[in-house]
């Protein structure tokens, strides 16, 4: 009977034309946005279908960034004679400026995340620098993830073999994973591991002759300093043929080829996607069923990430706060969250940095684990700390009115007004406090919540720091 | 464990017995938690080559044409092994017998991913099968573990900084993450309740926030700031992250705070280009470190209760790269320290005269590095078919 009643709930709620409800605009913007969607964003959505509003979240993808970049952040690296002539005091110069660059571009990508109109492009990008990772603290240069985060903008719902194709060719990669070095007489294999085992078909697909003969086929594609581009150098190439999967390839384009023809790849990619946006456990034919979808639209990443979003397990009740928000969802979505659009970024790069989310900087080439270890008692107690400031209106340039800024996030009697800050201190009754649950939170708390004889901000604080208000 | 009984599955069934009496002796000691071990994993995996050397092997220098240490920079140690010269602050140890060296450490059919490799460290697995459960939350048995929450036992695992907790996973082990400062406990207890369920089905993302939280409170009320601050430490930490991790597990300890394990990283040691200057540098706050740890416990009286290993997915290929540096490898040697620890070389060096496709072959298992930790060390029954290396710890 329960059953039966959930197949009914979810033909009803994956059925387009149905208007979506207050809880699935909010679910579906925390899902592809940042964790906590602000009322203005979900009330938006109210007035569509579940496929119109995947549509209308798709409308606002865009391309290039929503804010200004620092105009010199992709100057070019200057050239090594010209960095082989600097005296002792200037190279203290060189790599101080290196390094407040790259603390430039880390607050440019934080602050392009809190004031864009598409978390979701955000949020796509933020995959794919996952996906295909580099770090700047072996890359050095800022300039090349500065191009490589564009290369993900300009790729982040297109054609995963295009991206694919790219990130080959992509300096910062090159850099990252030792191409550079990569030689005819000694190839490196740094590449071509990770491009087999994280990038295309996963861990045990592949064998170490895979490895050794794919790094072959890549060599010659090599960072040019001078340029500050990956040049092809026919002289480092080894023209020879390979075997990569059974088949015979002479340059890394065919490798890439065959990676695009392995069942596999589609298969890893696929999971990976689900494991971000819709649970922690994939339903294995739906999995089989995606991959051969995503092969049948020759990789197009607009078709799945629809069909993936408008999964019934995308919207399954059992699904809902069965992720565990990442440093991103809980900073960034929180201010977002709050209408809180003035935050430093620099500021905001130090707190991802101090959460375990050091964007421009994973750990290591897979990328941040995610999920559950998201959460240690460190992480955990450093979140609450965040959003105990935020609640009290301590986090921010100077004055900061915390809950009473700007647009109202938690306006709970009447959306169209704009209470004070003296407002928040008001005391709270169990139907603002009701509002304000459906608002902040996925599922429903886990301690108990005052209804009255507090404050609305005690009441916010309280839903801040509730279990519940870590997952989405 | 997935698909087959766990030590702690035969243990709870009652077989402990049955299973104890197929092992020797050990096991029947009482466990013994009045000390901690030092896990100390070297991200990236270590170049042991260069870290153990065979300065007397000509196929060393020929196959590290670069990279090679020069002869007379080696610290000797024995006619044909010596140490890398920027591991010269373990010298006093090494004279007091306290460290001991164990060559070739490695496991059948290498895997060169470090992310797999890694996992088959942390849970003992072989090289084909998945485990889902940490070596460490698979030896210790829970229902003899003194129970976390208490002054000494604040918590049974303390990770320090940016560590992976896999050796800890899988089992019922209470898991704190400080900082490396030792900090990061002082924002919890403030909220109330204890995170009963509110009458829903739990998922396991919110089981897991629930249960971070209990542990945050509970340790809280142990590790506190206060505690920390009251220590005196003598200077020598190297400046760094590890040496700022390495002084706060000194600290710890020295307030009291022996959890039977404190795990912490160093690193990277992931040099596949341009080597030489990165490693020492590593091998030189390595040293530094495990110095400047012995004599902040040794004052105290507390070097005998401490025991510290170190480890890393794998050593590095036997022939340098094109690009100055080493690729992933295989076997490679570890060093073990304490007042307890007899000092030595212990197993054999991988002969680089019978390399497999550039790579050493191991001459030990890690998991018996594994068993004589919990047989000697904690007295508590190892990995079943895993004989313990003799000679490091006196059973």
């Amino acid at each position: 009977m329960k059953r039966l009643f959930l197949l009914i709930f979810l033909l009803l709620a994956a059925r387009p034309g149905f208007a979506l409800t207050f809880d699935e605009a909010r679910h579906l913007l925390a899902r592809t946005g940042f964790g906590s969607p602000s009322r203005f964003e979900i009330e938006r959505l109210l007035q569509y279908s579940h496929d119109s509003a995947v549509e209308e979240i798709f409308g606002f993808v865009i391309a290039r960034p929503f804010t200004q970049p620092l105009s010199d952040l992709d100057q070019p690296l200057p050239g090594r004679a010209e960095r082989q002539t600097l005296n002792d005091a200037e190279k203290m110069d060189f790599r101080k400026d290196i390094n407040e660059r790259g603390l430039a571009l880390k607050a440019w990508w934080w602050g392009e995340m809190l004031a864009t109109d598409s978390p979701f492009t955000e949020h796509m990008v933020l995959f794919w620098h996952n996906h295909f990772t580099s770090s700047l603290q072996k890359v050095k240069w800022p300039g090349f993830l500065y191009r490589q985060n564009l290369l993900f903008r300009d790729h982040a719902l297109g054609n995963f073999g295009d991206l694919l194709k790219e990130i080959t060719h992509d300096p910062a990669m090159v850099l990252y994973l030792d191409s550079q070095a990569n030689r005819k007489s000694r190839p490196n294999e740094n590449f071509a591991r990770e491009l087999m085992e994280l990038f295309t078909l996963g861990e045990g697909h592949f064998t170490e002759r895979d490895v050794k003969e794919a790094a072959r086929a890549f060599t010659g594609w090599n960072f040019d300093p001078r340029s500050g581009e990956v040049v092809f150098n026919a002289r480092q190439h080894d023209p020879g043929i390979k075997q990569v999967l059974g088949q015979n390839v002479r340059t890394g384009e065919d490798v890439v080829r065959v990676l695009l023809e392995h069942p596999q790849t589609a298969r890893h990619l696929v999971k990976k996607l689900w494991l971000e946006f819709v649970s922690p456990e994939p339903d294995e034919a739906e999995l089989q069923r995606l991959a051969t979808l995503l092969r049948d639209n020759n990789y197009e990443i607009r078709p799945l990430m629809k069909a993936l979003l408008t999964l019934p397990a995308f919207w399954a009740p059992e699904n809902k706060g069965s992720l565990v928000k990442s440093p991103v969802d809980i900073a960034v979505g929180s201010l977002r969250l709050l209408g809180i659009k003035n935050m430093d970024g620099k500021r905001l790069a130090h707190l991802g940095k101090a959460l375990g989310q050091d964007l421009f900087d994973p750990p290591n080439v897979k990328g941040w684990p995610g999920g559950q270890a998201w959460i240690t008692s460190t992480t955990l107690s450093r979140r609450e700390q965040l959003l105990r400031r935020l609640a009290r209106g301590r986090e921010s340039d100077g004055a900061d009115p915390g809950l009473g800024a700007g647009y109202n996030p938690l306006a709970l009697d009447n959306p169209s007004a704009m209470p004070s800050l003296a407002d928040l201190d008001r005391e709270a009754n169990p139907r603002s406090v009701a509002t304000m649950k459906r608002l902040m939170l996925a599922i429903p708390p886990v301690d108990p919540v005052a209804e009255t004889g507090i404050s609305l901000r005690r009441a916010a604080l309280q839903l801040f720091l509730d279990p519940a208000y870590q997952v989405k | 464990m997935t698909g087959s009984f766990s030590r702690r599955d035969l243990l709870a069934l009652g077989l402990g017995a049955a299973g104890t009496a197929l092992l020797p002796k050990i096991g029947r000691a009482a466990p013994a938690w009045d000390r901690t071990l030092v896990m100390i994993e070297l991200n990236g995996g270590n170049d042991g080559l260069n870290t153990v050397i065979p300065y007397d092997d000509p196929l060393y220098a020929k196959l590290r044409p670069r990279l090679a240490i020069p002869r007379d920079k080696v610290i000797h140690l024995s006619h044909d092994l010596g140490l890398h010269p920027a591991l010269a602050p373990l010298m006093p140890v090494w004279k007091e017998q306290e460290l001991s060296i164990l060559l070739g450490l490695g496991y059948p059919r290498p895997n060169r991913s470090h992310f797999r490799s890694i996992e088959i460290w942390e849970t003992a697995s072989d090289a084909d099968k998945v485990a889902g459960e940490g070596w460490v939350a698979d030896l210790l048995p829970e229902p003899r573990l003194p129970p976390a929450g208490s002054a000494q036992h604040p918590t049974h695992v303390l990770v320090l900084g940016n560590s992976s907790p896999g050796p800890f996973e899988g089992g019922n082990l209470a898991v704190v993450t400080l900082d490396r400062q030792g900090l990061g406990l002082k924002q919890t207890g403030m909220v109330g309740g204890g995170g009963q369920k509110n009458g829903q089905d739990h998922t396991k993302a919110l089981d897991h926030v629930v249960a971070t939280r209990a542990l945050n409170l509970k340790a809280a009320h142990q590790i506190v700031p206060e505690r920390l601050a009251q220590v005196k430490m003598q200077a020598g930490f190297p400046d760094g992250p590890f040496g700022s991790a390495m002084e706060s597990a000194a600290r710890l300890l020295l307030a009291g705070i022996l959890p039977p394990v404190i795990k912490l990283s160093h690193g990277s040691f992931d040099t596949h280009a341009n080597q030489a200057g990165t490693h020492e540098k590593l091998l030189g706050e390595l040293a530094q470190g495990l110095a400047a740890f012995r004599q902040a416990l040794l004052g105290k009286g507390l070097w005998d209760r401490v025991l510290v290993m170190t480890y890393s997915e794998f050593g590095r290929r036997a022939q340098e790269n094109a690009s100055h540096g080493t690729d992933h490898g295989t076997a490679a040697p570890h060093l073990l320290m304490g007042g307890k620890v007899r000092g030595g070389f212990f197993g054999a060096q991988p002969p680089l005269s019978q390399i497999a496709d550039n790579d050493l072959i191991l001459t030990s298992d890690f998991r018996s590095y594994y068993s004589m930790i919990a047989e000697q060390w904690w007295h508590v029954p190892g990995l079943p078919g895993f004989k313990p290396l003799s000679g490091p710890l006196a059973a």
